[in-house]
């Protein structure tokens, strides 16, 4: 701890001044530090794939395909898609956020199996660079789905490198969701029942349980199209007795709930992020709680959804889709209890606060186009367009890599002891939503008209809404390089930050910014709710609101 | 207390070692999940080809599987005794370790043996290789051998992982001394029962499907 050489106020005692060189990073069990080197290997896996978006919609600009071949273009879109899902979304809030967040929200001092955290990290840089060498050497054309047969007889790029270093990095999620799980049970502080927990820690529960359950049938699959590559140990060649739908049911089966696994933390940071802006309790807290497990439990069920055209039973379909619909019930659950907490707040309006609404706003869209495609008769008109394009964008791009920043916005003081420019932060989140809306709304219309999906050109009519779409897309891409600057300069040039820079509850403010190594100077306890918070405007005289202060009354 | 080092989370060994154990008990709850996929192709494989799998699983030999089966039991007794003693700080628990260890290469050995009597009599259809089957639905048999290696070698892999475990764990034995050293002990016993009862799973499924 004597460590006279640092003379910066904010660094003093706090895990960032604890010991330098690249051996106290790469070898540290800290799972701040751990964080750290997540949140540096996710930006770069980001902006790779960012950039090969771009080409993408540089390409769609015109109508004829001049920029790049429709090979080439079949690789851009089946790599964009490999990375910004198991290199980015996947891991994205659990592994930087969660990391960092979790013991400190729950007032430990490390996740329960600190070299298993850092195991996980190696694991998923061996997998993910596996995989980009695959990139290098000539790239993948099978989508990110590697659908079969195509992916295990026809196509001859580079899958079954690709697929292993996919498969590779499954585990380094599985290894997360097991620290997660045993975290969470076990090292809650004194008096932190499961029902004062803060929803984010909720979220994270749900997802790791996902994580845990989900991943391993990826694997099992992806190492059978290794197989039938490479060994010609074929399970899905119907010349071999096999059957291609079969690999459908077993990826679905993972990457439905994936898809949860990339949505629920985004939940768990809007619902952080919402009750501090408007100094209201969350509303309904137990039911957005139990509605992340909902989700989680429920997510298993609809894997179905994704083949209403592949030629699964009809009845199957029904049911699939019945499950579908009933899916959306939990997560519209949390969307009224999020605009139910801003009702009557004191509303302010912050950088994290401005992207938790455009979350709000882009996943509500985003979520209820998903049931015009869970509705068996609209899929076979929508299947494989663009509409499907815009739905998934909506929920996984404008939800959450929106809430990936907003949570990156929020708990920046404490993760680097910095204040970021206010003023850059908004100019981002709004230059976001904007660029956002203007990307992928014109992909539903497009969808609508008979758009396909994974096309390089297209008839002159669509492009209109095709060059829209591409100038969204070049606002976006600003929006997005933005913070990597002005973050990245708050690093040094940021005002440093009081412990509790927005007044919020939760044992995370309650350590100094950045927090010391053993994140607690004192091992707290826990009295009360979480989102205690007090509006300083209450209007007594009103029944509804009288309801909502009850809240934290309420016994866990 | 002095077990306590600064990377750990909790106040005690025992403590942490509740968690490990928990880590790992979620931790086969997700291979339970890797080999149900495995198993769900194992089931569309028979749904679909009755005859060619009941026929194809008459090659097997069921006496080689049932001793092997034996030895798996018998080597899931010597580290649940291990365990035993380990929990009691007994530091001849690693002499039931490395009798875990030989019964699991024993194990190996025997599966070794199996694969290269299949290999020989022509009954693996993959890699190339001609599948020397001549009952009825051959389709349906080659299927059925391809997903008896998939299965096998995946549960092999499994055992070797084991193996290794346990080999670090008797490479280290000189340095474990107090309750919580052993902990170890108990996490890689539970991993070790759950391969086996993979094994007791798949022996009927792949050796004694009744003749068609």
């Amino acid at each position: 701890m004597t460590d006279a050489v640092t003379g910066k106020a904010p660094d003093t005692g706090s895990y960032l001044g604890e010991k330098h060189g690249p051996r106290a990073w790469l070898l540290s069990f800290d799972h701040k530090r751990i964080a750290w080197l997540y949140l540096l290997a996710l930006t770069a896996f980001f902006f790779i794939g960012g950039a090969m978006a771009v080409m993408m919609r540089l390409e769609l600009a015109t109508a004829e395909g001049d920029l790049v071949s429709d090979d080439t273009y079949n690789r851009l879109f089946s790599i964009h898609g490999i990375i910004m899902i198991w290199f980015f979304l996947v891991p994205s809030i659990p592994a930087t956020l969660g990391n960092f967040l979790l013991p400190l929200m729950i007032g430990a001092r490390d996740l329960a199996l600190p070299r298993l955290n850092l195991a996980s990290w190696y694991v998923f840089m061996g997998g993910s660079l596996f995989t980009l060498f695959a990139v290098l050497m000539g790239g993948v054309d099978t989508g990110w789905t590697f659908y079969t047969p195509y992916s295990s007889i026809y196509s001859n790029s580079y899958v079954s490198a690709a697929a292993f270093g996919v498969f590779i990095v499954g585990f380094s999620s599985i290894m997360t969701g097991i620290n997660f799980i045993v975290t969470i049970h076990r090292l809650r502080a004194t008096g932190l029942t499961w029902f004062r927990l803060p929803i984010f820690v909720w979220t994270m529960y749900a997802t790791a349980l996902v994580m845990v359950l989900a991943t391993p049938v990826l694997a099992a699959s992806l190492i059978l199209i290794v197989a039938e590559r490479v060994l010609g140990l074929g399970v899905f060649d119907p010349a071999l007795g096999g059957d291609p739908l079969l690999f459908q049911h077993l990826f679905w089966f993972y990457s439905h709930p994936a898809v949860y696994i990339m949505i629920l933390p985004g939940m768990g940071v809007v619902s952080e992020i919402l009750p501090c802006f408007s100094r209201q309790p969350l509303f309904g807290y137990k039911a957005v709680a139990l509605s992340s497990m909902a989700i989680a439990v429920f997510g298993f069920l609809v894997w179905g959804h994704h083949m209403f055209v592949s030629g699964q039973s009809a009845y199957a379909g029904i049911l699939f889709s019945l499950f579908s619909f009933l899916v959306a019930v939990p997560s519209a659950i949390k969307v009224f209890s999020w605009s139910l907490t801003l009702r009557r707040g004191s509303i302010r309006f912050p950088t994290p606060m401005l992207y938790a609404l455009t979350f709000l706003f882009l996943f509500t869209f985003g979520g209820l186009a998903g049931l015009f495609l869970a509705a068996l008769v609209v899929d076979v008109h929508l299947h494989d367009t663009y509409f499907v394009v815009a739905h998934f964008h909506y929920i996984m791009v404008g939800g959450m890599v929106t809430a990936f920043m907003g949570g990156l916005h929020f708990w920046w003081p404490k993760i680097t002891g910095r204040m970021y420019p206010e003023f850059w932060g908004r100019i981002a989140a709004i230059a976001t939503f904007v660029g956002f809306n203007f990307t992928f709304f014109p992909q539903y219309i497009l969808g609508y008209l008979g758009m396909p999906r994974r096309y390089h050109s297209y008839p002159e009519e669509f492009s209109f809404w095709h060059v829209m779409s591409s100038a969204g897309a070049i606002i976006l891409a600003v929006s997005y390089l933005m913070p990597l600057v002005y973050l990245g300069l708050s690093l040094v040039r940021g005002r440093p930050a009081p412990a509790d820079p927005w007044e919020a509850t939760g044992l995370e403010w309650r350590t100094s910014s950045p927090p010391p190594q053993e994140n607690f100077d004192e091992t707290p306890t826990v009295t009360g709710p979480a989102y205690d918070y007090i509006n300083p405007e209450p209007e007594a005289q009103d029944k509804g609101a009288q309801h909502e202060h009850g809240q934290p009354e309420r016994s866990p | 207390m002095s077990d306590t080092s600064r990377d750990s989370a909790f106040n005690t060994g025992t403590e942490e070692g509740i968690a490990t154990a928990f880590g790992m008990w979620i931790f086969l709850a997700s291979e339970a999940m890797m080999f149900a996929g495995l198993l769900l192709v194992y089931t569309f494989g028979r749904l679909d080809h009755a005859t060619g799998f009941a026929n194809a699983s008459s090659h097997l030999d069921w006496r080689l599987g049932a001793l092997n089966t034996a030895i798996l039991i018998c080597s899931s007794l010597a580290i649940a005794r291990a365990e035993a003693r380990a929990d009691r700080a007994d530091r001849r628990a690693g002499v039931l370790l490395a009798v875990t260890c030989l019964l699991g290469v024993l194990f190996l050995g025997i599966k070794g043996y199996e694969w290269a009597m299949e290999l020989r009599e022509g009954l693996a259809p993959f890699a190339g290789l001609a599948f020397a089957y001549d009952g009825p639905d051959a389709d349906g048999a080659a299927f059925f051998f391809r997903c008896y290696f998939i299965l096998t070698g995946l549960h092999a892999a499994h055992m070797l992982g084991g193996l290794a475990c346990i080999g670090w764990l008797l490479a280290t034995w000189r340095h474990r001394r107090g309750r919580a050293d052993f902990h170890a002990v108990r996490d890689l016993a539970l991993y070790w029962h759950f391969v086996d009862i993979v094994w007791i799973f798949l022996y009927p499924l792949l050796y004694l499907i009744a003749p068609a």
